[in-house]
């Protein structure tokens, strides 16, 4: 059967690639660089670390990509030449406060008590942080942290995918915007803003913010909302950070990524001078090291939140092998969704039960 | 090799500095990356990961791989403009790894 995924981020050439080693037939549809396209502008984190609190299904599904990883991570470097930089040694989740970081182990002891797979979080003060980090500032009281989180060049995850799926015969179009979808008997048609068309008699809605106009088109009732976060990356520097943090890492290339910042200003993708303070502060806080550093970039860029943080996984009741498919976490899950979720898709032995991801849990 | 395509320049135009303790001479206007390719230098930094030096690519401050040192931070040489005296060193980080990048 052939599928037309509308949306090249990772989300959407996850499942690409994973239909093509299925040997489906495959299109995509890439949007334009001027899109809000979050898979360019993120962190790059592979994180189960604070995830899943009071949806313990959603721990384990995160819990389960990351297992995924490691293969996932190898089968396509070996198909691409692509190399991921991936890194799964564990992630630390540093603390300024005490009471936040209190209140921070409470929340990882609930998530893991109710999710029996999730590995054993730790929880580490100063002293004991400094055996495995001693480049933290006298302001850190400690840290959280959890084996098996990491990190990937997650631009170079994006080329993979996109490569792997185009090596396994999927067709991709670039630069196009999709203005309009809808079926026609049992056949897909998407209208390209460039006047061509294509057509699939599965269709797939990846289009992240870009759903919000075209999910509804097929009857899908959830929505997305645009979340923004600002990133700085430094001058390169010798490797010195080996774990990443959700807020701080070394890059492969050797600059040191400073992020996390959420703000909801609706479409704003524009950076701002008070927000790169405050990350840089923090980040200066965390690693004294890092004050004499040179910063070279900062930007903005939209994350696409769901109302509970967990993805959308939807199969249309009304129209026959349509799905809509988003998510926040697009790095982390991007090995099961070329595995389990593209199984799902295609409705083999293997499929999942994801009902706890459909859009019914909205009481739309 | 790069050559001065500007010949009007007089001997009172002329300045010198020093970069990595050696003696450059340079014209008012000349950035330093322009300086010191002019005088012969190819590779004045090394990238801290990768085991290569670089050279200015751009010579208009964006891609970074001209960086040295003035007055204790690592600047882009190719956007500073010599000055009379001046010290230049080799970027902090190529000191850190304790490996000269030329």
């Amino acid at each position: 059967m052939k599928t037309l995924i509308i949306g090249g981020g990772v989300v959407g050439l996850s499942l690409a690639y994973g239909l093509t080693k299925l040997n489906e037939d495959v299109v995509v549809v890439c949007g334009r660089d001027d899109d809000y396209n979050a898979s360019r502008g993120n962190f790059g984190l592979i994180w189960s670390q604070g995830k899943g609190l009071g949806f313990p299904e959603y721990s384990k599904w995160t819990q389960k990509s990351i297992s995924l990883w490691p293969d996932f991570a190898e089968g396509l470097e070996k198909l691409t030449g692509i190399n991921l930089n991936l890194n799964l040694d564990g992630g630390f989740e540093y603390f300024t406060n005490q009471k936040e970081m209190d209140d921070y182990v409470k929340v990882l002891k609930e998530i893991q008590n109710s999710s029996t797979s999730i590995e054993g979080f730790k929880s580490l003060n100063r002293e004991q942080l400094k055996l495995y980090v001693p480049e933290i500032g006298p302001k850190v009281v400690g840290a959280t942290f959890m084996p098996g989180d990491g990190h990937v060049n997650p631009l170079q995850l994006l080329i993979a995918l996109r490569e792997g799926a185009r090596l396994g015969g999927a067709k991709i179009f670039n630069a196009a915007r999709v203005d309009r979808v809808y079926r026609s008997e049992n056949v897909y048609t998407a209208q390209l803003d460039n006047n061509k068309e294509l057509s699939a008699s599965r269709v797939i809605i990846a289009a992240g913010l870009g759903s919000l106009d075209l999910a509804p088109m097929l009857g899908f009732k959830s929505t997305v909302v645009p979340q923004q976060g600002q990133l700085l990356i430094t001058e390169k520097l010798p490797q010195f950070l080996k774990y990443p943090s959700a807020t701080i890492r070394q890059v492969n290339e050797g600059g040191i990524q400073i992020g996390g910042s959420t703000k909801d200003r609706g479409f704003d993708n524009k950076e701002c001078l008070k927000t790169v303070s405050d990350l840089a502060s923090h980040a200066v806080d965390v690693f004294p090291c890092l004050d004499e550093v040179n910063l070279l970039r900062s930007w903005a860029c939209l994350r696409v939140m769901i109302e509970d943080g967990l993805p959308i996984y939807q199969k249309s009741k009304t129209n026959p092998d349509a799905f809509f498919i988003t998510c926040h976490s697009g790095i982390t899950l991007a090995a099961i969704h070329t595995d389990l979720l593209t199984e799902w898709v295609v409705g083999s032995k293997k499929s999942p039960d994801l009902s706890m991801f459909s859009e019914e849990r909205f009481n739309v | 090799m790069f050559e001065r395509i500007n010949i009007n320049k007089s001997q009172k135009d002329k300045l010198s500095f020093t970069f990595d303790g050696k003696v450059v001479s340079a014209y008012h206007g000349d950035t330093v990356a322009a300086a010191l390719l002019g005088a012969g230098y190819k590779c004045f930094l090394e990238n801290p990961v990768l085991d290569m030096n670089r050279n200015p690519y751009c010579m208009m401050g964006s891609c970074y791989d001209c960086l040295v040192s003035i007055g204790g931070r690592n600047v882009q040489s190719c956007m500073v403009e010599c000055e009379q005296g001046m010290v230049v060193e080799l970027a902090i980080q190529s000191k850190l790894t304790g490996r000269k990048g030329i």
